[in-house]
């Protein structure tokens, strides 16, 4: 299955605990941040390993670093842990295994943007993840590795772990901000962007916990080895969240640049029932599908660009023949209405109405135009929304139509599936 | 100056400030972008996205109401995206909107519906059945909601959160659940409420007053002020078939201060069909008023004071009026004491107090810092509460002194709670810590007066931190823009003296106001049995000479008798006459019991007033007079800005303007001079040859409004004392005005239903001293006996019991008057009979 970084204290025995991730060789490169460099040295670190943001943008770390202005202070550091995509579950992994590694990596990236305070926002179902989080900070703090004057260098930082309560919403960063400040946690109007006027209006850098979790490796064996490993434009490793119609679905460890079919059929076991491979979602719900035909795109965020879709988390979702495609689309539409935050008129009536189109056609009441209809509310949502909520009910929804018109056109004449739904997905 | 920006739109060129928002600039150059939750007194939320438009060099497309403009900015607003945009945005408002214009108050003034026809479809795409949600939903005692017709913009409450600082309204559910509403257990009854319904663009949130009352396109609309508080808010009267439907504020599009419109002025005109409402002539036969002709009653008032001046003198009749008058009714009952009778007693009931204005609204809400001196604005002045909020929003420091806590000690960065009757020694104290700081801010004589007090001592007859003073001048004193505020609880000529000596040591401005909505106006006017039109004193020879150039006739010499001093003159028979204008001074004034057994003993009492009020009920000629919203006249703002009333109805049955009744009674005595005026502006431009700030403003005769400008009055500092109390009893007693029945018009409206019950605030321990709960019946005893229920509250300070004033048969006043000393009475539960 190849070398394990992100993943290297998984499985290990008491892995959450501070004595197992020192024994292991943790914090070597929190001591080393803080005995030895300077922020913008770090800063130039992360930028030379091209490690780019794993909630889902592909943002380059570091440059996201560089946009807060200077001189501009309290500054904060907010760790998105509020992971919530249909199909994504690596955050998850993380936090619940290795708890200390995204610590860790929250304090490196505060150093490194000269932050004091930071949080870590994470979803309200993660109680475990949670109460590891907590107590890890808790074991830091009391090691020295946080708080004040942390190991005699004057450098000071807390973390606040605050539970989310549901909302997938919450982990669009702006929305996040809002909820984190007691708020009802609808997402705001950018610009100004988090890392002008962020959490309480002050600068804020926004991470996903695997981005954090990466530093503490690019720290302790440099940017060059991160970039010997992905492609180019893509370096490094990545998790993938392997779900669907698969034997063995769970969290992978590749690097970027490995073909899906790799992920599916020799981490995830191939399918169920060994069926063909139907369709594919590649970045979680929101990324646009696509069918079996790209089994050997490479999974970096190039390539899947490239090929319609986008890497996104990096859940991939595997449909097989036998499934409903109009169901799967339905589906996830339903999951966007129902999460939407009902601000902006495309999103609260769009999707709502996506969503209610759906369902008549998979029970039977379609009309051919419908399909027109669905591809014109899309463009009226795709870009147009508040936040980028348009487009992700917009993703699987289009991308459905367009790959699999004929489906759809003989559910819709026939009344019925012509596929009968063998195992379901995406609860 | 700052430098400009330019930006193309569609291909025209537009300079603006930098900070212009697209849609701003577009609306400059006539290019219309449509929005729906965009709002000029808002902050862009980018909700409705129905603005977007394309701009080069930036991805997709972007919101033109948040998107502010950069030199060199290419808009396209009418390219096939931006119109697919609009049309589809409207389309998907449209899929689950009830579409039932025929019924709704919005039609023909709804944004929703203009857009639609303007860059709607024609058809319609949506064949899933709609969404039902709640329906004519009560929010508060203003607003109603429909939330099927609800674009959900958020205006309203975006409204409460940014310009109220006092959220009563949310959204609740989510996505396409979503829907407004008051918190649980909650109601929208800010005294602002009925903005949202204004601020809404469609018909979602109705005036419940208007509602189903009238299309939009029935409505004629009268551009006029509200005169029913010392604010004088610009506003649009609009009526069907001669009855006013709804008030409407004016500017409300216009960024700035201005432009909000509090709810006593939205809906507080029910006044104008009252049952009460006079509609003719009454005279008294056999002990009782009977109805009679205009000839009859205005007959027998000029015979009677045609014989009790030949036999008295003049000075055998006096005048009242109200504070509420127009400038022009004010201009000729001070004209008609002076001239067609010959005394200087005409005075003004209730007393105002007020100094010069030297503030506008604006800056009050660009103060750095604000000192608010026994004044609650949102029962006395509503709107100067959004100024202070608007300035408290930019960083300013607020500063309180007040006997009681009201709403905005809460949001005070400095509270003093001074006890009552000591309100002025505390200013003294921080005029003396100015003095302290500088000497050369403080004038000696001042110095004289105020150089040995001793802070910490004051402060302990105050009550109040022994730093307080020192905290308050040093604040005033590092301020830029300071702006000292004052209300209704101010009492004397002291206090005014006081603060404008402040304002003068420290350079802040003052601004305040009294209870009457033209307590200024008809001051300047001359109702002051002291001082002639123009602020003057009745012996300064410029005054009287200006005076005289006008009137044809010199003012007679010497103070006539204000309301303290007329009561027992009349009681005595010295003044036989009583000619009572506009105010119901068995109810209204504090002097109210001493007034109702003075008038029993006059020989004749005339009451001019738009009501059967309890003073016209008791008077010998009743004279029917127009109400606010049926004349056409000036006010003066507390700012000192004179804003022209319109009639929008006209007054019911027989009813005539105060002005007009006036000068036809002057006319019937054969006055000399001027009497003959064909309409209020040429009664105005009369008084602008005598009062020359106003002729400054109108003396051409063209009727437009303008500011006035102020002399600098001081008046004369007395050594700092606190007041004496009078009266039997253990709890201080203290009052203040209530919005929503404060007086004889707003007690008359519906509104006055808002008011809390009739009830005095008394403090925790002071409850239990005496075995009273909250809610429970309580007897006050003073010089009357008052029973109110009590509100047990740790905002009335210990020893003190607060009344609110409300209008009715027992009201505060019979507890006896206040003037030139604090009242202590009693307070015992209410036996159980």
């Amino acid at each position: 299955m190849g070398d394990k970084y992100l993943l290297r204290n998984v499985g290990v025995p008491d892995s959450f605990r501070l004595g197992v991730y020192r024994e292991r060789g943790g914090y070597q490169s929190w001591i080393r941040v803080l005995q030895s460099m300077q922020p913008t040295e770090v800063i130039e670190v992360v930028k030379r390993s091209g490690l780019r943001g794993r909630g889902g943008a592909g943002f380059p770390a570091g440059m996201k670093w560089s946009f807060v202005p200077k001189g501009v202070y309290p500054r904060y550091l907010v760790c998105n842990a509020d992971e919530g995509e249909p199909g994504t579950c690596k955050d998850r992994v993380l936090m619940e295994e290795d708890p200390h590694a995204v610590i860790e990596g929250i304090a490196i990236a505060s150093f490194a943007i000269e932050c004091h305070q930071s949080f870590v926002y994470v979803r309200g179902e993660f109680a475990l993840s949670a109460e590891r989080l907590e107590k890890a900070i808790a074991e830091a703090r009391a090691a020295g590795f946080l708080g004040s004057n942390i190991l005699g260098s004057g450098y000071d930082l807390e973390i606040v772990v605050h539970r989310g309560s549901g909302a997938y919403i919450c982990g669009e960063e702006t929305a996040l901000l809002t909820s984190l400040e007691g708020e009802r946690g609808n997402p705001r109007l950018k610009p100004p962007f988090p890392a002008t006027e962020g959490l309480y209006r002050k600068p804020t850098v926004i991470n996903n916990v695997e981005t954090l979790a990466n530093l503490p490796l690019i720290i302790e064996r440099g940017p060059e080895w991160y970039t010997s490993m992905g492609t180019e434009k893509s370096p490094g490793v990545k998790l993938f969240a392997l779900s669907g119609q698969v034997k063995q679905p769970g969290v992978y460890e590749l690097p970027l640049g490995m073909p899906l079919r790799h992920l599916i059929y020799d981490c995830g076991g191939g399918t169920l029932a060994d069926r063909p491979v139907k369709a594919i979602i590649p970045g979680g719900s929101s990324s646009p599908m696509l069918t079996a035909e790209h089994l050997d795109t490479t999974l970096d965020y190039e390539a899947i660009a490239a090929a319609g879709s986008m890497l996104g988390s990096g859940a991939v979702m595997v449909v097989t023949e036998g499934t409903c495609i109009v169901s799967v689309a339905r589906r996830l539409a339903q999951f966007y209405a129902h999460e939407d935050c009902g601000q902006c008129i495309p999103g609260r009536e769009g999707i709502a109405w996506v969503m209610r189109i759906l369902e008549r056609i998979e029970a039977g009441h379609g009309r051919e135009e419908d399909l027109e209809l669905l591809l014109d509310i899309c463009d009226g949502l795709s870009g147009r929304s508040l936040c980028p909520m348009g487009d992700a009910a917009v993703g699987p929804v289009r991308s459905s139509i367009l790959r699999f018109r004929d489906e759809y056109l003989a559910h819709i004449a026939t009344g019925q599936c012509s596929e009968p739904v063998v195992v379901p997905i995406a609860h | 100056m700052e430098q400009l920006v330019t930006i193309r739109i569609d291909g025209q060129d537009v300079a603006v400030p930098p900070g212009t928002t697209v849609l701003d600039a577009a609306r400059r150059i006539g290019i219309e972008i449509p929005s729906l939750c965009y709002h000029e007194k808002l902050l862009p939320a980018g909700l409705c996205r129905l603005c977007l438009v394309e701009i080069e060099k930036m991805r997709g497309l972007q919101p033109a109401c948040a998107t502010t403009v950069r030199d060199g900015m290419v808009v396209h607003t009418d390219t096939a995206p931006v119109l697919h945009n609009r049309r589809m945005v409207l389309e998907l408002l449209c899929t689950n909107h009830p579409l039932d214009c025929p019924v709704c108050d919005a039609a023909g003034d709804c944004r929703l519906q203009d857009y639609v026809f303007r860059y709607g479809r024609t058809d319609s795409r949506f064949i899933e059945p709609k969404r039902h949600k709640g329906k004519a939903i009560p929010l508060g005692p203003a607003v109603m909601l429909d939330q099927e017709r609800c674009v959900l913009c958020q205006r309203c409450v975006r409204f409460g959160e940014e310009v109220l600082d006092d959220r009563q309204l949310a959204v609740f559910q989510r996505g396409a659940a979503s829907r407004i509403g008051a918190f649980p257990g909650g109601a929208f009854d800010s005294p602002f409420s009925g903005n949202a319904a204004e601020l809404c663009p469609v018909g979602a949130l109705t005036d419940r007053i208007a509602r189903f009352r009238a299309r939009a396109w029935e409505l004629k609309s009268t551009q006029s002020a509200c005169s029913l508080c010392p604010v004088g808010c610009k506003i649009a009267m609009e009526t069907r078939g001669g009855r006013l439907v709804r008030v409407r504020s004016v500017g409300l599009d216009v960024p700035g201060v201005g432009g909000w419109l509090c709810d006593l002025g939205r809906t507080g005109y029910g006044f104008l069909e009252h049952d009460e409402r006079l509609r003719q002539p009454l005279v008294r036969r056999d002990g009782r008023l009977e109805p009679a002709t205009w000839d009859e009653a205005l007959g027998r008032v000029a015979e009677a004071i045609d014989r009790v001046v030949r036999e008295s003198g003049a000075d055998a009749f006096a005048a009242l009026g109200s504070p509420r008058l127009t400038n022009e009714a004010a201009y000729l009952l001070s004209k008609f004491a002076r001239v067609a009778i010959g005394t200087n007693n005409v005075a003004c009931s209730p007393v105002q107090h007020l100094a010069p204005a030297q503030a506008r609204p604006s800056d009050v809400a660009n103060a750095d810092c604000l000192l608010l001196y026994l004044g609650d604005p949102i029962e006395e002045a509503p709107i100067v509460e959004l100024w202070i909020k608007q300035a408290l929003r930019m960083g300013a420091r607020l500063m309180v002194v007040h006997n009681h806590t009201i709403g905005l000690a809460r949001r005070a960065h400095l509270s003093v709670l001074a006890r009552p009757g000591s309100e002025a020694l505390f200013l003294s104290v921080v005029l003396s810590e100015v003095g302290r700081s500088d000497a050369s801010r403080v004038s000696e004589e001042c110095w004289g007066l105020l150089g040995n007090l001793a802070p910490a001592q004051a402060a302990s007859l105050i009550g109040c931190a022994p730093a307080a003073s020192r905290q308050v001048a040093d604040a005033l004193l590092q301020a830029e823009h300071a702006v000292l505020l004052y209300g209704c609880g101010v009492g004397g000529p002291n206090d005014l003296a006081l603060l404008q000596a402040l304002a003068t040591a420290t350079g802040a401005r003052l601004l305040g106001w009294s209870s009457g909505a033209n307590g200024r106006g008809t001051a300047d006017m001359g109702m002051c049995p002291d001082r002639l039109p123009g602020q003057g004193e009745v012996d300064s020879a410029a005054i009287r000479a200006r005076c005289k150039g006008v009137w044809g006739v010199s003012a007679p010499r010497g103070a006539g008798l204000g309301p303290a001093a007329l009561w027992p003159a009349v009681s005595a028979g010295r003044v036989r006459l009583l000619y009572i204008v506009g105010v119901d001074v068995f109810r209204e004034v504090s002097e109210a019991s001493a007034a109702a057994d003075a008038a029993e003993k006059a020989e004749l009492v005339v009451v001019q007033d738009a009501f059967l009020s309890a003073t016209a009920a008791a008077a010998d000629v009743v004279l029917p007079a127009a109400a606010p919203g049926e004349e056409e006249g000036t006010m003066t703002t507390l700012a000192g800005q004179l804003e022209c009333l319109q009639a929008a109805v006209a007054p019911p049955g027989e009813a005539r303007l105060h002005w007009a009744i006036i000068a036809e009674l002057a006319r019937r005595l054969g006055a000399q001079g001027q009497w003959d005026y064909a309409s209020a502006q040429e009664v105005l431009a009369e008084a602008g040859l005598v009062v020359p700030t106003y002729g400054a403003v109108c003396g051409d005769g063209r009727w437009q409004g303008g500011d006035v400008r102020y002399d600098s009055d001081t008046r004369r500092l007395e050594a700092p004392a606190v007041k004496p109390r009078r009266g039997q009893g253990d709890l201080t007693l203290v009052t203040g005005p209530v919005l929503f029945d404060r007086d004889a018009l707003a007690g008359r409206s519906a509104i006055a239903g808002r008011a809390s019950d009739p009830c005095a605030w008394i403090h925790p321990s002071d409850a239990a001293a005496r075995g009273i709960s909250d809610g429970e019946a309580i007897i006050v005893s003073g010089d009357g006996e008052l029973r109110l229920s009590a509100r047990v509250t740790e905002d009335c300070p210990a020893g003190v019991l607060y009344v609110p004033e409300q209008l009715g048969p027992d009201n505060v006043h019979v507890l006896g008057t206040q003037d030139g000393a604090v009242l202590m009475v009693r307070v015992k539960p209410a036996m159980v009979e």
